[in-house]
């Protein structure tokens, strides 16, 4: 047991032991050198791109520590190729007992000088290169300590592009610089178009200065493709970064330009198949890494590569030439698409739109429930009419026993008249005078019966309500032959208190008189129920804007309880009747906008007041159902 | 309708006294000799029924008529039990006022008679 914790101790030490020694060695490890040749100006969009990738990838992993020691060749700007080797004695004597882990070369005049020259005073040490261009170096030939990445000048790729875009072109212009490397792409390029252009005219623009190109740029026809290689210098000798002319020449030419670089696309350029100097510039860190590690490992170089040129067009400038996107090569990368409205905003598009359609839905729904209300009122107006006419037929049913009274009292007096006059008549000569006299009365006693027929057809009649200026008291007196009749029959003492002179009001003449009917026949109900002296007073008043008609009675009175519910459907303290009665009488009353009370009257009995505003004087009808 | 009433019995030839309300309809009635007294079942100050109980109470035997508009079972048994001997439905003719008397009376038809004032509300029609 004792030897078995032994060993596990010692493992456990010499573990703990072998993974700090392993972070040691890392700590103490000495960085790598890598010689950084660049060919063009650093600052140029293009080589600033490429070391900027270069750099992010090389320094992404920290346990793999580079040190670059920049030398600019620049030989765009200074091509004089004597001084070429007081340049390269410069580097040596500068890191003359300094070690190199890897030269790296940037463009490729500085890929040619690090192979021909100086190569020669670091021997062994690998090259490797990025941002090269095939006709420049032949890459066959390169000594196997050499790797790298270099580009196939993708102008052939380009035409086809731009005349895919521009199917009735009918010319081609290629511009370039002055400097040697410019005469050398754009040979490239007139060398690799001829074949392709087929019935169109090829032009090759190099020997112009700044401003004579952007004037000639001007005067191109619109079905023209103009193709834009390398520009370092132009006939005056003035110097250009790559990319540099690309806003002044799209700006000044009346034809689209495409071009090969990634990096000049959103300057202008349609676009084209470009080389992208940033990608490559990560791809060329990656390279150097492995380069680095196998060679510290005495293994051969990985391969060169070639870069593989992308289709790149900016959605800006399509639009501007108006060419149409679906001509473009399948697998084009559009950059600088502006995105529609729907694709900006559609969030809050579908989120207006749902709000609107749920709002839409509601008014829908609100109109639909409205219609429904409107339907239901008028229904429940319908029915009140219904009601309140069935109301009035049943007071009258009430009244029935006084109507036949009230109807026989003329035909009982014309039938004693008529049988009068005939016996005159029978009896010979008569007193004309007193013939007269008989028809007379008869014509009398039936206007009578014409007059209670009326009234009582005006009852039973239903009619829309017509609201017109009314009298209160003539309402009274219309009601009054009824009433006495029928409070002779219940042997009830019945009369009228009417103030003179009433203001009208403006009322639908029938349905009041139905008001003061049932109001009277409720109080003649209520005093019956008692044996001393029985009264019921019909009464009119003027208030302040108001008119009055009051039906007092001697009766019981009414306790709190049922004056609270007098006026409800179906209340009633009667054995017989279904206690409609005042409930139609409020609804009358409210569709006057009136209001209608019962209070105790001063010598017992109840008092009910029924309250009507006073007419408009301009004579609208003020009160509605 | 009492207007109407005491023409059509002078002109069938009977002489006719005629007052206002029940109560003095009982008073010439209980002072004259009458053959018949009508009267309607409403009167003003007193009723019919009340004034044919009267008319019994103080020993009138004369036939009592009673005309009323609103003829029951109920009215016709309260007044046949006031001392009406007839009760005539309006309206009525003078054929159906001497075939009731004719069946009271069981003889020739009443030659004289009173008509009471019916019990109108509205006093200024006859």
């Amino acid at each position: 047991m004792k030897a078995r914790l032994f060993w596990c101790s010692a493992w456990l030490l010499a573990a703990l032991f072998a993974a700090r020694a392993v972070v040691w060695s890392q700590e103490l490890a000495p960085p790598k050198r890598v010689l950084m040749l660049y060919g063009h100006d650093p600052n140029a969009p293009g080589v600033a791109a490429f070391t900027k990738e270069l750099q992010a990838i090389v320094q992404a992993d920290p346990s793999k520590r580079v040190v670059f020691y920049n030398e600019v060749l620049d030989f765009e700007r200074f091509p004089q190729n004597a001084r070429r080797e007081e340049l390269l004695n410069y580097i040596v004597e500068k890191y003359r007992g300094f070690s190199f882990d890897a030269i790296l070369t940037e463009g490729t005049k500085a890929l040619k000088f690090a192979t021909e020259r100086v190569s020669a005073r670091f021997p062994d040490v690998p090259i490797v290169y990025g941002l090269a261009f095939e006709p420049v170096v032949d890459f066959s030939a390169l000594r196997s300590n050499v790797t790298g990445r270099h580009h196939l000048l993708p102008f052939a790729a380009t035409f086809e592009m731009a005349r895919a875009l521009q199917p009735d072109a009918e010319r081609v212009v290629l511009i370039g610089g002055t400097s040697p490397n410019d005469s050398v792409l754009l040979a490239t390029a007139g060398r690799d178009l001829t074949p392709l252009v087929g019935g169109m005219q090829l032009e090759v623009w190099q020997d112009w200065t700044h401003g004579s190109l952007l004037q000639r740029l001007r005067m191109l026809p619109p079905r023209t493709i103009i193709l834009l290689s390398s520009f370092a210098r132009d006939r005056r000798g003035r110097h250009f970064n790559s990319g540099d002319l690309i806003p002044s020449v799209t700006r000044w030419a009346s034809a689209p330009v495409y071009g090969i670089a990634r990096n000049w696309v959103g300057d202008g350029i349609i676009g084209g198949v470009t080389m992208d100097f940033g990608d490559d510039g990560g791809r060329t860190g990656r390279l150097l890494l492995q380069v680095l590690d196998r060679a510290s490992r005495g293994l051969p170089l990985p391969p060169s590569e070639v870069a593989r040129p992308a289709q790149v067009v900016d959605w800006r400038q399509l639009q501007r030439w108006q060419l149409s996107e679906s001509r473009l090569p399948p697998g084009t990368e559009v950059l600088f698409r502006t995105p529609t409205v729907w694709e900006r905003f559609r969030t809050v598009i579908l989120a207006v739109a749902a709000i609107i359609a749920a709002q839409s839905a509601s008014i829908v729904l609100l109109l639909l429930e409205r219609r429904r209300r409107i339907r239901a009122l008028r229904m429940v107006e319908e029915s009140r009419d219904q009601l309140t006419h069935i109301g009035r037929v049943a007071t009258l049913g009430e009244l029935a026993a006084t109507i036949s009274h009230e109807l026989r009292q003329p035909l009982a007096a014309i039938r004693a008249h008529a049988e009068a006059g005939a016996m005159l008549l029978d009896g010979g000569p008569s007193d004309l005078c007193e013939v007269r006299e008989v028809f007379r009365d008869i014509l009398s006693d039936d206007l009578h019966a014409v007059e209670v027929l009326d009234n009582i057809r005006a009852l039973v009649r239903k009619d829309e309500p017509v609201y017109a200026s009314v009298d209160l008291n003539t309402v009274c007196e219309r009601s009054k032959d009824l009433l006495m009749h029928e409070a002779a029959r219940r042997g009830v003492q019945f009369r009228l208190a009417l103030e003179p002179g009433l203001p009208p009001v403006s009322a639908d003449a029938v349905q009041l008189q139905q008001v003061v009917l049932n109001l009277a026949l409720n109080a003649m109900d209520a005093v019956q129920a008692l044996p001393r002296t029985q009264e019921v007073v019909l009464g009119t008043s003027a208030g302040s804007g108001e008119v009055e008609i009051f039906v007092r009675d001697t009766g019981p009175g009414l306790s709190p309880e049922v004056r609270l519910h007098v006026f409800e459907p179906f209340f009633s303290t009667k054995t017989h009747g279904l206690g409609m009665g005042l409930a139609i009488v409020r609804s009358i009353v409210e569709r006057h906008r009136g209001r209608v009370d019962v209070e105790s009257g001063e010598a017992g009995g109840a008092v009910f007041r029924v309250r009507l505003p006073i007419a408009d004087p301009a004579g609208a009808p003020t009160a509605r159902g | 309708m009492r207007r109407a009433v005491v023409r059509l019995l002078q002109v069938s030839g009977a002489s006719v006294a005629s007052v206002q309300d029940g109560l003095e309809a009982t008073e010439r009635a209980l002072a004259e000799a009458f053959d018949v007294v009508v009267m309607d079942l409403r009167m003003p100050r007193m009723d019919g029924f009340e004034a044919a109980r009267a008319l019994r109470a103080g020993g009138c035997r004369v036939p009592l008529v009673a005309v009323t508009a609103d003829l029951t079972p109920e009215v016709r048994a309260d007044a046949l039990a006031s001392g009406f001997d007839v009760v005539l439905c309006k309206p009525f003719g003078l054929g159906d006022l001497i075939h009731a008397l004719q069946l009271v009376r069981e003889g020739p038809p009443a030659q004289t008679g009173v008509v009471s004032r019916p019990a109108r509300p509205d006093s200024s029609r006859p």
